[in-house]
């Protein structure tokens, strides 16, 4: 039954699969990491800007039921996104965050979910409903290695993952910023008291999760192409990799998001398609029950 | 001649309605309202987009007739959202009823249909509906019509084409776990029987599945020669047909049902497409003059090409059926106009020939389709014999 | 006391007139809707309002019930007088089963195993056809009988909806007001502190589990004995959102609010309708607006404008709890 070619060729679509989770992941990671709440809504931050992109990229693009040309070049548009995704994010923490950020984490979870589901049907409403597709930077050729296929865009993928993670553990333990961002996670209270202007460095960490959740979409929308529904579910997994990697720790989503990525591959292989969603929450469960704080995380009872 | 109660009800009922709205019935120019719900919002909305296309284009196409309807009465459209949940559905349905409807068109997922089922069932209006699943029009409605192929057709179409024109005995199925997906599958499982095959793979995914490399290396060291897949949504299909080819399956052949011939589909998929062939309910460019006219008038006014599949050609085709029964019978009674649609015989639509069967099929055939540089062209036309 | 007691007795009275009063059958089946949805979201009051976990599986418990009522009925032929029973002792049942390890978890771990959970439920709906007839889901749902009447239309339905929704607001109101209820309350505000009292705080937590679970059998059973035809599609993760947005919108430590919060939103998109293709994102944005401006839910903003409503003193707010800011951090 055991099908070394097969097998490897799954481990490597498991990795490819498994950085985007691990992408996701980081994004929800800051926002819960600075204010204790998880950000339903973050599936809807990669699917948004992938809508912005191709609105601006593709040669026309029915846009509030009017065709529009813009054909920006690549770049600028990459560029464009990010721009509008920051606005975006300030928009999103004043509004959906900053009212209730005493409230406790209930009525933030239910106001992203507000969120969630008003950019789905805002992206509806101004770009209707057919699947749009995004061009690869790679034309649509196909990489192979033997027996072993892979695209283009799989490599890039895994490839700006290893950067942003580098530069987030850059941006963490090396420069004021980041200090500032952890200190602000770590104790709130004490942030303030040292003279961190805490709403401003959980603002910044906004604007810095909906931008990774950007990057995810635009890496991600040549291989998936663009509908509303294109983030739920690899948010949903996203969120599980977190934790079992050890909710809040960086090193822990990326294992988290590999790991499932390539077990629900291998499950799906070899035990069965049908129940490949429900492998990424086994695991899930599983890692919950037997070692709660994940596999890297620390501090088991202040989880539990 | 022997009075049922039925028919004493059914003339009481139209009785009351003359004296209570005299004009509905008698008055020249008055609009005939059809209800329809096409799933507007959710995650089902390129449906309910299309369907709401094929709807206003179809009023308009009967609008602007001569005569329009019969007694110069046009046709006035009342939309509901039927959502992409079945308890919504079954409420937007009841919102519709109590608007004076005197037909429902919509709608085309067969579980939608199945909640809907026993309200319409007390509703007794006709009930024009696109859901595929064999077993719509085996709920023991009178009142319910099918504008498109169901599953068995299409199922044994692909079967017959993939095992006796391509000579492929091993076939594996790719569906979505959905009731589209399944009931499809499970045809296609009957339609191998009669070959006495088996199928030597069948992989279901679920929902928003972005990677489909298990499912096909699955059906590929299955020794699958022929992959015939069951897929509803489009952007499903483009996935899946980047990855058919990113991970070099092109020697297996791919066999597709009606989604993946889908525009959106195809132009996603781009090369990766070429030489997969597709189930169809008409093809562009190679149908009857019928489907010819709607497609160009269609483009005119959407500026793209209506869906062969699931979509806007069967929408169309159902309120053109209804306008023309309607104009046959002169009446628009519920109960008068659903013995008429039963009567229909040879009626020419998008989709071909309309014929009702015994259980309220009307349309009986379907095309194969070769697809490439993102278009279809025809391979065969396979029909089905009333 | 009595003041309330009046008022929600004058509340029951007049709501029971309501199939009498509306003949839209739209209406009708919106508003035996709402009021299903209201004993779900009782059911998750128990939980999170009352004990603070947070469950995002109960969509997962309403399908469970309402197969379990409907196979019951249909491969037996029961009554379903005895199969909803059993349905709601079924799905407690699993409840227990689940909730027993789960509950060592809280907050956002015990959110995402019930996530895991209910995907899973559903994936088992679509996937088990033997069991369950797969997507394509089951038909032919008997409707319950009184006598010689069948009770298949939305008005006479609407009396076994609405004696259901007494039943749990009764049994919830007498959980609330018991013993029970307060060890409940303790390990909300303070579960460390709870557990120094002596309180066995799993076991605690897990009977508001099982609590939840049973309730949420219980609106299953109603809907599938309504609709007379199920399938897994509407058991899905964002039915449980909805739940919860229901529930916290309404006021989630209160059961008038899980009340309350269940027929309001199930109301406010059939009411949004109009708006055509923006409804759902308008119904998306008041959700946020709602959440910003009722920071007590419905019931808080109507105890604020009418405070001789409530006689007693302010209670502690519910799920105010510091949010545990010092824990999980690492990178």
């Amino acid at each position: 039954m055991f099908d070394p070619s097969a097998t490897l060729q799954l481990i490597v679509s498991g990795l490819a699969m498994g950085s985007i989770y691990a992408l996701v992941a980081l994004g929800f990671i800051l926002i819960y990491n600075a204010v204790g709440v998880v950000n339903f809504a973050q599936g809807d931050f990669v699917m948004f800007p992938s809508y912005i992109a191709v609105s601006f990229v593709l040669p026309s693009v029915i846009v509030f039921g009017t065709v529009v040309h813009w054909q920006l070049p690549l770049i600028a548009t990459y560029l464009l996104v990010l721009i509008l995704m920051a606005a975006f994010g300030l928009l999103f923490n004043r509004i959906a965050y900053y009212p209730l950020r005493d409230r406790g984490w209930l009525p933030v979870v239910i106001s992203t979910i507000g969120v969630s589901i008003f950019l789905r049907n805002l992206a509806q409403l101004i770009w209707g409903s057919q699947p749009i597709v995004f061009p690869s930077l790679f034309g649509d050729a196909s990489l192979s290695a033997g027996n072993l296929h892979f695209r283009p865009q799989d490599l890039l993928i895994l490839g700006v993952a290893g950067i942003l993670i580098v530069f987030q553990y850059g941006l963490f333990e090396w420069t004021s910023l980041g200090k500032q961002m952890r200190a602000t996670a770590q104790d709130r209270a004490t942030a303030q008291l040292l003279g961190i202007r805490v709403d401003r460095i959980v603002a910044i960490t906004f604007i810095y999760s909906v931008l990774l959740g950007a990057i995810a979409g635009l890496l991600v929308s040549p291989i998936f192409t663009v509908t509303k529904e294109m983030g739920g579910l690899i948010s949903l997994k996203a969120f599980a990799a977190s934790i079992v990697g050890g909710f809040g720790s960086i090193p822990g989503a990326i294992i988290g998001g590999l790991l499932i990525g390539v077990v629900e591959n291998l499950g799906g292989f070899y035990i069965s398609t049908a129940y490949k969603d429900a492998i990424a929450f086994v695991i899930l469960i599983a890692v919950l029950l037997i070692r709660p704080s994940g596999l890297f995380g620390e501090r088991v009872s202040e989880k539990a | 001649m022997s009075v049922t109660r039925r028919t004493i009800l059914a003339g009481a009922a139209a009785g009351t309605a003359t004296l209570a709205f005299p004009n509905v019935v008698l008055g020249k120019g008055e609009p005939i309202r059809v209800g329809t719900i096409p799933p507007i919002t959710g995650p089902q909305a390129l449906n309910g987009e299309e369907e709401v296309e094929g709807a206003q284009y179809a009023a308009e196409e009967i609008n602007s007739r001569p005569g329009k309807c019969f007694d110069d009465r046009p046709i006035e459209l009342v939309i509901e959202d039927a959502t992409s949940d079945n308890q919504a559905a079954v409420g937007a349905l009841n919102k519709l009823l109590g608007e004076n409807v005197v037909a429902v068109v919509q709608p085309v997922l067969s579980t939608q249909i199945q909640a809907m089922a026993p309200v319409m069932q007390k509703a007794g209006l006709p009930w024009m509906t696109g859901g595929t699943a064999v077993k719509n029009t085996q709920l023991g409605l009178r009142n319910l019509f099918r504008c498109r192929a169901s599953d068995a057709i299409t199922a044994h179409g692909l079967v017959d084409f993939a095992v006796k024109e391509k000579g492929l005995k091993k076939i594996g199925i790719l569906h979505a776990s959905e009731a589209f997906g399944v009931g499809g599958a499970d045809q296609v499982e009957t339609a191998l029987k009669t070959y006495n095959l088996k199928a030597v793979a069948r992989e279901g995914f679920p929902a928003n599945t972005k990677d489909f490399t298990p499912e096909l290396l699955k059906i590929k060291s299955a020794g699958a020669e022929a992959i015939i897949a069951y897929v509803q949504n489009p952007s499903d299909s483009a996935v899946i047909l980047d990855q058919y080819k990113s991970l070099n399956l092109t020697s297996i052949a791919f066999i597709g049902s009606p989604a993946v011939g889908n525009p959106t589909a195809l132009n996603t998929a781009k090369t990766a497409a070429d030489g997969i062939y597709v189930a169809q309910d008409f093809i562009i460019g190679f149908n009857s003059n019928v489907a010819t006219k709607f497609i160009t008038n269609f483009y005119r006014k959407y500026h793209k090409q209506p869906d062969v599949g699931t979509g806007q050609g069967w929408t169309r085709d159902a309120f053109l059926l209804l306008a023309d029964t309607y104009k046959r019978i002169g009446t628009t009674d519920p109960a008068k106009t659903v013995e008429a649609l039963h009567q229909t015989k040879h009626w020419e639509g998008v989709l071909g020939d309309f014929t009702c069967d015994t259980e309220g099929n009307l349309v009986h055939n379907m095309s194969i389709g070769l697809v490439k540089s993102s278009k279809v062209s025809l391979v065969k036309t396979v029909k089905v014999t009333v | 006391m009595n003041r309330r007691a009046l008022a929600v007795a004058v509340a029951a009275i007049l709501l029971a007139a309501f199939p009498l009063v509306v003949k839209s059958q739209y209406i009708l089946q919106v508003g035996d809707s709402a009021i299903i949805y209201a004993v779900a979201v009782i059911g998750l009051g128990i939980l999170l309002g009352f004990t603070g976990q947070m469950s995002l599986a109960q969509a997962a418990f309403f399908g469970i019930g309402a197969y379990a009522s409907a196979l019951l009925s249909i491969s037996f032929g029961w009554s379903p007088w005895v199969t909803i029973p059993l349905a709601v002792a079924f799905t407690a049942l699993v409840g227990a089963l689940v909730g027993w390890p789960c509950l060592r978890l809280s907050g956002h771990y015990l959110a995402l195993a019930t996530i895991g959970f209910g995907i899973i439920v559903q994936l088992f709906l679509i996937n088990d056809k033997g069991l369950t007839n797969g997507p394509d889901g089951l038909t032919g749902i008997p409707p319950p009988k009184l006598g010689p009447l069948t009770l298949d239309t939305y008005q006479t339905y609407f009396y076994v909806v609405y004696g259901a929704l007494l039943l749990s607001i009764y049994v919830a109101w007498r959980v609330k007001h018991s013993r029970i209820g307060r060890a409940l309350e303790a390990i909300r505000e303070n579960e460390i502190a709870a557990q120094a009292m002596g309180i066995d705080t799993t076991r605690y937590k897990v009977l508001a589990f099982v609590l939840a679970s049973a309730f949420g059998g219980l609106g299953g059973a109603l809907i599938a004995h309504m609709t007379r035809f199920i399938s897994p599609d509407s058991y899905s993760f964002d039915q449980s959102v909805v739940f919860l947005v229901m529930l916290v919108i309404g006021g989630s430590s209160t059961i008038t609010g899980a009340v309350t919060g269940a027929i309001l939103l199930t109301f406010l998109p059939e009411v949004l309708r109009p708006l055509k293709d923006s409804y759902i994102m308008v119904y998306g944005a008041a959700v946020i607006v709602m959440v910003i401006f009722m920071p007590d839910g419905l019931i808080g903003l109507v105890k604020r404008f009418a405070p001789s409503f409530e006689p007693s003193p302010p209670r502690p707010q519910a799920l105010r709890a510091p949010v545990p800011r010092t824990a999980d951090t690492a990178s």
